[in-house]
Formats: structure tokens, sequence, C-alpha cells
């Protein structure tokens, strides 16, 4: 029997929607508790259990040889992957925002902005030639305008409720994020017709 | 203050013991192995001007070059790459009587490498270089000694995958500079629907989805055969020299009759460095995160350090990060005879020499 493919899957909200996508496509595991790695039913695909920001880390590593995560996730790992094939769900948006009465104009330059997401920030405005100050966070960037730390943060906005309650609304949507399959390169050379077959089956109708 | 005797700069490596003693035989094994294909050593220096290399290095090993300035203020940069610095060594000593020259290398190189990042292992790298051999005759024979040399080491499933830089070029000859890199920044992450846009912008609708698939084509020589039938009309038979090319190469491989299952043709293999000219080939092995060896043809190199001689100094190559296969080969390499047993510390120094002469006669060390 030929060697099971390896696959990261994010912990969370987007474990649950891949499951039942994958469990759509015909493809059924479950993860006991506290454990970290399954087998999916026909014993096709070997399953690890990560943290969304270990996820490229693995993949990059080639421990796993694919992995299922946001672009937001892969651009700030720095590190690159094929990506092999993208999904309609999970996805969300990176946008700029602010208190509501900010304006660009207030700002004496550079413009400061606190974020998780520095490198996908740094280069939309770089691209766009406006100079920024980045501060990092790591969790609850909406504090940030709030306290005085930043006027305007960076982050992934859903519905943008947590935005409101804080008293925070969009300036401007940077970019659309998607969730996609990705391959550490090497590892697709060398599996790239099981990964075909593979995407064949879990690729949306 | 820092303690610097716990830290380790990045980029560098040390083997101890027994790891030395594999590394050392894994190098013999090579080296063994390409003279015996007539292959001569060469030796790079460890640094050199920086100038010379700058319009050659493609972005990540320009960020991952050390550089430092000498006494006289002159900007230096580390070995990071040795084929870089064979083609200057070479381009001022060769001459058309010389050629064609082979040649191998195997070093070490520095580069900086991210904290994150260091099971790269690209701290020794070794390759082969063939000048003045150009055409199919030349790249098949590098191909044909990367193969020999993956099938000697005993990895496991490991391929090599030839592409063509031509036809890449050929597809691409009517973007503008900052389309073609983003096509081609696409292709090597495989994203199918963001080539075929790129591709609408200058050809038809189904024009640009056939070259979508022939770009991320990976197959069998046989595969290809059929597959590059339907290609050699596109773009009004603008990419036929070049598949009829790697119809050739698929040829000779096939002819030899060996390494049958070690050969893809792989269009998505562009090479990333400037300087490539014509076939491209990255080997990969199951085990693996990143390849292991990479190589093509790039004939003009040698013009740019010296080489004016009226002969072109074509020049086809691989080279190989021998560390990364150092943890897969299942190549036994035996284990270091020691002296130094708990029996032997007891004799005194001239029992020991008379012990150590009796063990190299017996195992027909000189």
């Amino acid at each position: 029997m030929a060697e099971p493919l390896t696959i990261a899957l994010p912990k969370g909200r987007l474990f649950d929607t891949v499951q039942k996508h994958f469990e759509s496509k015909g493809i059924f595991f479950e993860i006991e508790k506290r454990k970290l790695v399954a087998y999916d039913k026909k014993e096709n695909l070997k399953i690890y259990l990560v943290k969304n920001h270990d996820l490229p880390t693995y993949v990059n590593h080639g421990i796993a040889g694919l992995g299922i995560c946001g672009e937001d996730v892969i651009y700030e790992s720095g590190h690159h992957f094929h990506k092999l094939l993208p999904f309609s769900f999970g996805g969300t948006n990176l946008s700029l925002a602010g208190k509501k009465d900010f304006t660009f104009e207030d700002n004496s330059s550079p413009l400061t902005i606190a974020t998780s997401y520095t490198e996908m920030t740094r280069r939309y405005f770089h691209k766009l030639g406006i100079p920024v100050k980045i501060i990092k966070l790591n969790g609850s960037v909406e504090l940030a305008p709030v306290l005085g730390l930043a006027p305007c943060i960076v982050d992934l906005v859903e519905t943008g409720s947590t935005l409101k309650a804080n008293g925070l609304e969009v300036i401007q949507k940077l970019g659309e994020i998607k969730v996609y399959l990705i391959a550490n390169p090497a590892y697709y050379k060398v599996h790239y017709e099981a990964i075909n077959r593979f995407i064949e089956q879990i690729k949306e109708d | 203050m820092k303690n610097n005797l716990l830290r380790m700069p990045h980029g560098t490596e040390s083997l101890y013991l027994e790891e030395t003693y594999r590394h050392k035989k894994i190098l013999r094994h090579m080296e063994d192995l390409t003279e015996s294909w007539g292959y001569l050593p060469v030796q790079t220096p460890v640094f050199d001007y920086y100038d010379n290399y700058r319009p050659l290095l493609e972005s990540r090993l320009e960020e991952q070059t050390y550089k430092l300035i000498d006494r006289d203020g002159d900007m230096m940069m580390l070995r990071s790459d040795i084929t870089l610095f064979l083609a200057r060594q070479m381009g001022l000593a060769l001459t058309e009587e010389d050629m064609p020259m082979r040649v191998y290398y195997a070093d070490s190189i520095l580069r900086y490498q991210d904290h994150e990042d260091i099971s790269n292992h690209e701290s020794f790298q070794t390759g082969c270089e063939l000048i003045g051999c150009p055409g199919i005759e030349g790249d098949l024979e590098i191909i044909f000694l990367l193969a020999e040399v993956l099938e000697t080491y005993k990895l496991p499933q490991s391929r090599i995958h030839v592409g063509s830089t031509a036809l890449f070029q050929a597809i691409a000859t009517p973007f503008p500079a900052e389309d073609s890199r983003r096509l081609n920044k696409k292709l090597h992450t495989r994203e199918k629907d963001a080539i075929r846009q790129i591709l609408q912008n200058v050809y038809k609708k189904e024009d640009a989805e056939e070259l979508t698939r022939l770009l991320l084509f990976i197959g069998t020589g046989e595969e290809f055969c059929a597959r590059s039938r339907e290609w050699r009309t596109l773009l009004d038979g603008a990419l036929e020299s070049s598949l009829d090319y790697l119809l050739q190469i698929n040829k000779g491989w096939k002819d030899l009759g060996a390494f049958a299952d070690k050969f893809r043709i792989d269009l998505s293999e562009t090479g990333d460095l400037p300087y490539y000219s014509g076939i491209v080939f990255n080997a990969y092995t199951d085990g693996c995160g990143t390849a292991l060896a990479s190589g093509g043809r790039y004939d003009g190199l040698l013009e740019n350090f010296g080489y004016s001689g009226s002969k072109p100094a074509s020049s086809v190559g691989f080279s190989l990060f021998l560390r990364k296969l150092e943890k897969l080969s299942g190549l036994d390499m035996g284990k270091p005879a020691s002296l130094h047993s708990e029996n032997e510390n007891t004799l005194t120094a001239a029992e020991r020499f008379i012990k150590a002469a009796a063990l190299r006669k017996q195992t027909g060390v000189q």
C-alpha cells in the first residue's frame, strides 16, 4: 500500500470547516481528545493537528507535506509554498481600521499602525509609497486606538462587530484573504501524482 | 553581556566525530565517482570582490550572502555559491585548447540562515561543471552523472525534474519585465488561476488556458511526448524548438535504458538564477524538504568573468547540498576503527604503535 500523504490542519474554527468539507468529499477522520495525530479511515492521509501559526513551519520543514491555512499565515511566515487549491470557505478581509473620526490628514508622517500582520501591512503601504511605523501586537489589536498606542490598526475583519464594540470602523479594505491547500514544493514534486488525485477529490464543485 | 560561547553564528555548522567521519566518507564517494567520469578537482577562494558577482546574484542569494569591507575599502563577499566563484576562476584561466573541461568542487559555503532555518543544511556544496561541450551531449552527460550520484548513494525515491528556460522565455517574451517576473513567481507557487489571468493579458483565452496547462506540466517522458504534439502549434509554432529539445533529452534518457524512474519532464522548472540559458533541473528526494541538487545550462556565464575565446565556453553543471543527502543516504560507510578501547589504554605508546601498524596491515591501509 502507498504511504499516506501527510497534511497539517490548523486547530480552531477552520479545523471544523475543513473536517466537514472533507466529509462531504468522502474523507472521514476523528482526532481523539488530546491527540494531535490521526489517519483518515482509508489511511490515505496522515493528519497532524497544529497551531495555525505553526502550520507553515511544519510544512516548510517537510514534516507535513501539505497543509490548509489562510494567506495571512502563509505570508507572515515568510516561507514559500505551492498554493495548490483555493477554498471558498474560511476567507476574510484584511482591513485598516480606526476611530470614527480618523483621517489620514491628522497624522504627521509616518503613519503609525498596530497590527499582528506586520509583513502584509508593510508590503501594502510600501507598494503605495506610504511610509509606515508598525507596532507589532499579538492579539486584541482593537485596544491600540482605544488606549492611544496607535491611531489605527490592520487586522482581519469578518463581521466588524468587535470593531464596532470598541468604537472603531473599517477605513479601508486592504485585500481579500483566502484559505489554500499548500504544499512543500519538494514534497509536491516527489508525490505530485497522489497529490493531484487528492486535489481532484477535495476540490469544490 | 551575551555568552557567545553558547551561541552559533547563523549559517554555520560544526560536525563531531562519527558525523564528521560519515561526512568525509560520503564526500569521498562523490569524489571517487566524479573522478571516474573524468572530472578533476578545483578549489575556489573563500571570499572575493562583491562587485564581480552583484548582477548575477538572485535576490534570495543576495540576502543570504555575508559581505565585508577589506582594508582598501572594497566590498567583499564570502563564498555563498561555488558555481559563481568557479566561473570567475575558469573565465580567467580557461583557453579554447582546454575544452571540453570537466571539473568538480566540494567545499564549505557560508550563507546567512534565519535561526528557524538551521535545518536547511546549506553549509557544504559539491558539484560538477562541464565546460565547452554545447548542446544535447553535454546536457545528457551532466544529467546522467547526477542520476548516477543519486542512485549510488542509495537514497529514498528520488527524481530529476528537467525543465527549460528557453520554453518559458518564448512564452514570456511579449510581457513587460515586471509581468514576466510575476508569471515566474506564480509558476513557482503553482497558482493556476493567477497564471491563467496573467497569460490572458496577452494571449487569447483558449491559448492562455492551454499555456497554463503546459507551464504546470509534470510527467514521464511518454506523457510529455503525447502532450507536446498538441503544444507544437501553439503561438504559431514559437514553442516548437524548445519542445523538440526536451524530446531529444527524453530520447537520450530512454536510449540509455538506466535510471528509468528517476526522470520527469517538468515545465514549471524555469530556474531561479538569472544566468540560466537552456535546460534547468532540480533533484528531489522523499524525506528532504527542499531540492537536494539543482543545475542547468549557463552558456554565457564565463563571458561575464573575462573569457573571450572565439569558441564559446558553454557550461552545464549541477550543485548538490551534501549535508542534506547525508541524512538520507543508505550507503554503508562502516564505522571508524578506534585504537583507544579500554584494553588498549593500558598499553604503552610503543605497544600501541606496533598494534596500529598490525591493524593497518590487516585492513590493507598503506
